[in-house]
């Protein structure tokens, strides 16, 4: 019965999406032609006698008049949301520093040897809390006649974690925000006022009023400080409390908070971009994606592949994932320079030779080699968080579909020496040493969308 | 829930209730400046614009009762759509205190000075809008047929003229193919 009831929740939740996205409208135009045809019919008489003129003439015409009528059905498509993402994450301020949960100053940079689900915070970390959301949703609301700017949204899940202590957060399904923003920059990337107020209901049950400040979206990415105060009941039975041996009954928390944000994958419309189709929306970016994934073969003396009987897969001895990435184009020659980033870098050349990374700094070069199919892309990568490697090469980008690419994609690496307890990537691949390999690959990347140079904005009149 | 609470204030529904052809119409100007006050009557206000269509159907009759509660006239646009309005091309009957002018893309085809539409009184204005015809009648009289090139599309557009405000009710419209 669960199965069916988180199997149809799913099925609901994305048409839900679906419809959130893209919104369709449709007009017929009917086209009329009129066909007339003359038909003349002369039957002569055996004999062509002259008749004179009191007979009449054997001429006979014969007119068929016709109309052929056919639809002409224009679809036209329009982005449908104020505001769709996937991931954001805020650093906050206001919680205990006795237990900080240590995840930085944007809420992205874990310690992740105490990610365990023991870990009670500790002292001396800067930034003692964050905010997590994922699955982000805003629509217009059109209401208070038609006050501008009002969104009504939700997020498939929100943590409100003012420190380490489960029990001291809030945590909430599908909670329900309306907000309200005022702009200061109505180009993109937007600059914006933000008031915001958040009604959790389950687990916990908790409001959040929270102002902020946005920057974005450019290519899905959008800095955020916020400032707020969230209050709200965690009770005995709820996800927080029934394992937690550090709860004793029902906990009524209250957490002020202040904090710098960033969102990925996370889209930001005014209300005149609803207006605008999807074929003429203003775009930034080279390239944004979902996720990227590729098998390559290394120079490294140890297959990540390796058996334990010693057998290694031929040709591919390592691999990497690249999560919610974005490249944005620079002005600098011709906007073909970008700067990119994503939430999630891993890189495995191969045993003891890895790498993690969460939003390294990439810069790149985009040339477009066919228009609509083929590009190239030499780039370097700098990756500072939780490893450190530094990594150059070149993409060549073949276009499948809007959504579907594969990458050939080569280069040098140089890094290592992080010990990182706890990570799955030490655990399965060994303690990292220092590398400086080559390496060579395939990649698909899926739900990644490339642009071409008539796609960005800058290249519109 | 979304999607119930942020629905769009912009459109709104005509003979719902009626068992006639439902009207699904959007306003296109200030949304104050049209309102609906009844099942199949809406008060058009200055400046206000609204585009109402059968979903499907192009050929139609669209029958209106209207009344000209002050200001000079209303325009009705027909083979137009509300998508880009003003780039469309459309063919146009205004009706008001100058009389009748219907006009292709701006072009005058017909004008009648002598029906002048007065303040107050009510008129009944049926347009039969099929194939490359379009017949107007006002009241009881068959005013004009106009033959156009213009595609028939779903849409009747009724527009006010400036500091104008009319009242339409007995909204109908039917579909001539059946």
């Amino acid at each position: 019965m669960k199965k069916i009831i988180l199997l149809s929740t799913l099925i609901l939740g994305s048409l839900y999406l679906t419809s959130c996205i893209t919104r369709t409208e449709t007009d017929i135009y009917t086209i009329s032609e009129i066909d007339t045809t003359r038909v003349y019919h002369i039957r002569n008489a055996p004999e062509n006698d002259d008749r004179g003129v009191v007979f009449p003439s054997s001429k006979v015409i014969e007119h068929q008049r016709n109309l052929v009528q056919y639809d002409s059905i224009v679809e036209r498509y329009y982005p449908n949301f104020i505001r769709l993402g996937l991931f954001e994450s805020v650093g906050i301020f206001g919680g205990s520093s006795e237990h900080s949960i240590g995840t930085g100053i944007l809420g992205v940079y874990p310690e992740f040897g105490d990610l365990d689900q023991k870990f009670r915070g500790e002292d001396g970390k800067l930034v003692p809390g964050g905010i997590y959301r994922l699955g982000i949703v805003e629509k217009r609301l059109r209401w208070f006649r038609d006050s501008p700017n009002w969104t009504i949204g939700t997020h498939a899940i929100e943590a409100i974690l003012p420190d380490a202590r489960l029990e001291k957060g809030f945590v909430s399904f599908a909670p329900l925000y309306l907000r309200k923003r005022w702009y200061f920059r109505e180009d993109i990337p937007y600059l914006s006022a933000v008031a915001a107020f958040g009604l959790g209901y389950t687990p916990s049950q908790y409001i959040n009023l929270s102002g902020a400040i946005e920057l974005g979206s450019i290519g899905g990415l959008n800095l955020r400080a916020y400032v707020g105060f969230a209050t709200g009941l965690n009770l005995e039975s709820n996800l927080l409390m029934a394992d937690n041996e550090f709860a004793e009954g029902n906990t009524f928390n209250t957490i002020p908070y202040a904090g710098l944000g960033i969102s990925v994958l996370d889209f930001h419309n005014r209300v005149p971009e609803t207006l605008k189709e999807w074929k003429d929306h203003d775009h930034s970016s080279w390239d944004i994606g979902l996720f990227q994934m590729g098998l390559i073969s290394t120079t490294a003396e140890k297959s990540a592949f390796e058996s334990e009987n010693g057998e290694e897969i031929p040709i591919f001895s390592g691999w990497f994932m690249k999560i919610a990435n974005a490249k944005i184009a620079l002005p600098i020659f011709n906007y073909k320079v970008y700067a990119g980033t994503s939430l999630i870098n891993l890189f495995v050349l191969g045993e003891n030779k890895w790498g993690m990374s969460v939003l390294p700094i990439r810069l790149g070069y985009w040339q477009t080699v066919i228009q609509d199919e083929l590009t190239i892309e030499p780039f370097a990568e700098f990756n500072y968080f939780p490893t450190n490697y530094f990594q150059i090469g070149t993409r060549l980008n073949l276009r499948i579909t809007e959504m579907f690419n594969l990458s050939l994609e080569g280069g040098y690496i140089n890094g290592g020496n992080d010990d990182l307890t706890n990570l799955f990537l030490q655990n399965s691949y060994g303690i990292n040493t220092q590398y400086s390999d080559f390496y060579f690959g395939l990649s698909i990347n899926l739900l990644d969308r490339i642009f071409y140079p008539e796609h960005l904005r800058y290249n519109k009149k | 829930m979304l999607n119930l609470l942020s629905c769009a204030p912009d459109q709104f529904r005509l003979n719902q209730m009626m068992g006639r052809n439902m009207i699904g119409c959007k306003i296109m100007s200030n949304i104050d400046s049209v309102e609906k006050i009844s099942d199949n009557a809406i008060k058009i206000k200055s400046g206000g614009i609204v585009g109402m269509k059968v979903i499907g159907m192009t050929q139609h009759e669209s029958d209106f009762t209207f009344k000209l509660i002050k200001g000079d006239g209303i325009k009705f646009a027909y083979r137009t759509t509300v998508n880009h309005y003003y780039d469309q091309s459309s063919l146009n009957i205004e009706l008001s205190q100058n009389g009748i002018l219907i006009s292709e893309n701006g072009q005058e085809v017909f004008r009648a000075a002598d029906i002048r539409i007065k303040t107050g009184n009510k008129y009944r204005l049926r347009c039969v809008n099929e194939g490359k015809n379009l017949k107007v009648y006002l009241d009881c009289d068959e005013i004009t047929t106009i033959t156009t090139n213009l595609p028939a599309t779903e849409f009747v557009i009724a527009e006010t003229h400036k500091n104008s405000e009319v009242e339409l009710e007995g909204i109908d419209v039917i579909n001539i193919l059946e």
